[in-house]
């Protein structure tokens, strides 16, 4: 196992989000965690990122635990997070953004940079734009990119469909299929749940903060509350 | 006329260095430095006493500028730690708080230490002619200075990785970290940058001027303007801003009376604050 | 109400101690215009969070008024004081208003109330036709005798702070308290559940400007002369931050015991001359890093263990994010 999250109790203040979550994803595994506004899903990431702290239990990477690392630490091992917001840095030209994303591994940014035009010749061709000027799917592109240029072994992306049209979704999840068959560990959280389960090999099913329900994708794809709650076929 | 234009270019430079130094603690480290004045005087309050003990004055300025660049270090790790321990706001106030009173400190210190001091540097030809206009060398010296060290920060900021890592964080802190950047170490080695700039502007100030050591809280004040009005995030902002108040400065100050044109430049800085808060080159806000 | 009273006794009793030494009753006096300076403070910024760095500015303005309008229009001294305060509650609420309307920050406003700060100090040593510039004027004659005998000046003050804790009651005891409170948690959520979080800073900032005003155009005719240096920023703000910091922010007698406090200080850092200036930063420093809180909670609870009682929480220190 590459990432596992054990037995996760985490909130905001008095507030409690995650209650005694267990996950894990395995080397070259696409995971997706899925479930209504507010079940978490976020929080989950956000606490293997290393931005919020969990109130009890554990994140294991690897062979440690990464309980107290900041958020550039945890970047910097390799288990990367693009946070539905996605943190770009707008004034900066997209070859910048892209630039710093290899920050934690200089001496890869050429090579990364290749594959990363190659996978979306659309950021070459905008490379000396401003990033906030590219249009949504633009900067969810920039992303993803950013966060492959230091080269990582674990890619975490909270609802990177969010405000995008269906074609760019669709082209979206064409490339994370590419980068899962090159042996990328993919976690991905989503409101739509038909892509998800399409694109992973296991899922998370997390409602008010609990682990609901397990298993395959395609199975949950097939199971018949799953089908009613999430994708709306009775 | 175009004297004025000069010497107002010359100040607001000044007051740039100043400013920028305020604007980059501010973008990486969340606190509004008020004690910022006091690291150009304590520059150029080292600088006097290294030429009293002999050293050449190229010899002493720069070693008034690592004064305040060693100075901007201990304050970053031992006074703004606390500070530091919280974020937003709360950090700004516990901040500005901390530095205030850090500025009393040093400012009483000082005064008391060194109550005649003044630093002054003379130079062996007093005018130059440029253009057919006759200039004072030192002021053209201390303009060409200030704008070497904005070429040389520009440069840094916009070539290097590091100086981007430093950009990055001023514009989103979080979406730096989350490319593996450390806020903190950054945030040191940009507090002690800044303090160096300062020195800078104290060591010219001594260039073009004379540097006295009651002048720590007015340096502070007009580079706060400068920085806020420039926008406290912006670096091309404060440049632009100090450049602008010091032409605005050095024309009131010549057609009306001093205190008049102090009130023209606050009030000019005031309503521009007001006008456009996130600052003069503001485009995302 | 029981301890305002109770206050007001004791204060009322120090000239009786002080034995008519003109020394002790000026320094009692000034501890009196000090606590009141500091209750306005405290409504705002303790209670609306409205960092005005621009007290000396706002007592300074009514002073000056007071003085000025006395003297050039040969007016009493019972007619140009309300004037004065006035223009000092005007200018209060009017940078309210401006900085609610802009949206801008805590910093922003300090800085905004600071460049008033400076503006105000020069125009004073600009407008020298009337205000005598860096010399000042002298403020005696001009028809305020009581202000002149030291006994009648201390009680007069103590009204004024009568008044000022008076009304800062009034106002916490209402539905005013009730919003102040609500809106120094969070703004936006007061705002939110229907509170006129504009109306309310701009009320805290017109009255606490108004109690500015008042107590600064008194001392402009109690301290005899009037010039830039007696309202200057030093002198005033940084003392009022410290004696509101001492005592406890948002506390109904943190304001005097705070004042009280700091005049001590002040008089034990006397004989160090230059270097009152470095021992206001060593407080600053140390009290906000170390007693967050101030003194007002320490004596409630001193107090509350005397009687036998628990003494209300103090307020709580922010979250700290990972």
């Amino acid at each position: 196992m590459l990432v596992r999250v054990e037995a996760l109790h985490a909130g905001y203040g008095s507030a409690a989000v995650l209650r005694d979550v267990t996950i894990e994803a395995h080397p070259g595994e696409a995971i997706a965690v899925i479930g209504p506004n507010g079940a978490g899903k976020t929080t989950l990431l956000k606490v293997i990122a290393g931005m919020v702290r969990p109130a009890r239990g554990a994140v294991r990477y690897e062979d440690r635990y990464l309980t107290g690392l900041r958020a550039y630490q945890v970047a910097r091992l390799g288990l990367v997070y693009v946070p539905a917001e996605r943190e770009l840095f707008p004034t900066m030209t997209v070859l910048e953004n892209l630039e710093l994303g290899a920050y934690r591994n200089v001496r890869a940014a050429q090579l990364q940079l290749g594959y990363v035009f190659g996978l979306f010749p659309l950021l070459k061709e905008r490379r000396h734009q401003l990033a906030g000027t590219l249009s949504g799917g633009e900067q969810q592109m920039l992303a993803v990119s950013r966060a492959l240029m230091g080269g990582p072994k674990v890619l975490m992306l909270d609802e990177p469909s969010t405000g995008l049209a269906p074609k760019v979704v669709a082209e979206l999840y064409r490339n994370l299929s590419q980068l899962k068959a090159a042996g990328l560990t993919l976690i991905v959280t989503e409101q739509q749940v038909a892509l998800a389960l399409a694109l992973t090999d296991r899922a998370y099913v997390l409602e008010q903060g609990a682990v609901r329900m397990s298993g395959r994708s395609a199975e949950l794809a097939g199971n018949p509350e799953i089908r009613k709650a999430y994708l709306g076929i009775n | 006329m175009s004297a004025i234009l000069f010497d107002g270019v010359v100040q607001g430079l000044q007051l740039s260095l100043l400013a920028v130094g305020i604007t980059l603690i501010y973008g990486l480290g969340g606190v509004l430095n008020l004690a910022h004045g006091q690291f150009a005087v304590v520059g150029g309050v080292a600088a006097a006493l290294l030429l009293q003990l002999g050293f050449g004055p190229v010899a002493a300025a720069l070693g008034g500028i690592a004064s305040a660049g060693i100075l901007g270090l201990a304050v970053d790790r031992t006074l703004l730690i606390p500070a530091y321990r919280y974020r937003g706001e709360e950090r700004l106030l516990l901040g500005l708080i901390l530095t205030l009173g850090f500025s009393f400190i040093v400012d009483g210190t000082l005064n008391w230490k060194f109550p005649e001091f003044s630093l002054s540097f003379q130079l062996k030809v007093p005018l130059i002619e440029v253009g057919g206009i006759a200039m004072r060398t030192a002021s053209l010296a201390a303009s060409l200075i200030a704008l070497v060290v904005f070429a040389g920060l520009f440069a840094f900021l916009k070539l290097t990785l590091a100086g981007k890592a430093i950009r990055s964080i001023i514009e989103n802190e979080v979406g730096a970290e989350l490319c593996g950047i450390d806020p903190a170490r950054t945030r040191t080695f940009i507090v002690c940058l800044a303090a160096m700039m300062a020195g800078v502007a104290g060591v010219t100030q001594g260039l073009f001027s004379s540097l006295g050591t009651e002048m720590g809280p007015e340096f502070t004040i007009l580079g706060l303007l400068v920085a806020v009005v420039g926008g406290v995030r912006s670096i091309n902002g404060t440049l632009a801003a100090g450049i602008l108040l010091g032409i605005v400065n050095a024309f009131a100050s010549h057609y009306v009376g001093a205190y008049v044109a102090y009130i023209i430049l606050l009030s000019f800085a005031m309503a521009t604050i007001l006008v456009r808060p996130a600052g003069l080159l503001a485009r995302f806000t | 109400m029981k301890s305002l009273g109770l206050l007001g006794l004791i204060l009322a009793l120090v000239p009786a101690a002080a034995g008519g030494s003109p020394y002790y009753m000026r320094l009692a006096t000034l501890a009196l215009i000090y606590m009141a300076w500091t209750v306005a403070f405290n409504l705002i910024f303790g209670h609306t969070k409205q960092l005005f760095l621009c007290l000396n500015a706002l007592a300074g303005t009514a002073g000056y008024v007071a003085v000025v309008f006395a003297i050039q229009l040969k007016l009493s001294p019972w007619v140009t004081v309300p004037i004065g305060v006035a223009a000092a509650a005007a200018l209060g609420a009017l940078f309210s208003y401006i900085s609610v309307l802009r949206g801008l920050g805590v910093i922003f406003l300090g800085i905004v109330t600071l460049a008033f700060s400076l503006i105000f100090h020069n125009l004073v040593l600009g407008l020298r036709e009337f205000t005598n510039g860096e010399t000042g004027l002298v403020t005696r004659g001009l028809g305020f005798p009581l202000l002149e005998q030291p006994v009648a000046s201390y009680y007069i003050f103590l009204a004024a702070l009568a008044v000022a804790l008076l009304v800062y009651h009034a106002l916490m005891s209402s539905k005013s308290g009730m919003a102040f409170r609500a809106l120094s948690d969070d703004e936006l959520t007061a705002e939110l559940s229907g509170i006129d979080v504009t109306g309310y800073k701009v009320l805290a900032a017109a009255v606490g400007s108004a109690i500015l005003g008042l107590t600064g155009a008194l001392f402009a005719f109690y301290n005899g002369i009037v010039s830039p240096s007696v309202f200057s920023f030093v002198g005033i703000d940084i003392p009022v931050l410290i004696a509101l910091l001492l005592g406890g922010m948002r506390t109904r007698f943190g304001p005097v015991l705070g004042a009280v406090a700091f005049a001590l200080i002040e008089e034990a850092v006397r004989p160090f001359g230059q270097l009152t200036v470095l021992v206001y930063g060593v407080l600053l420093i140390v009290l906000f890093t170390a007693f967050r809180d101030g003194l007002a909670p320490l004596v409630a609870r001193a107090s509350a263990a005397f009687r036998g009682t628990r003494a209300p929480a103090t307020a709580s220190r922010p979250a700290r994010e990972a």
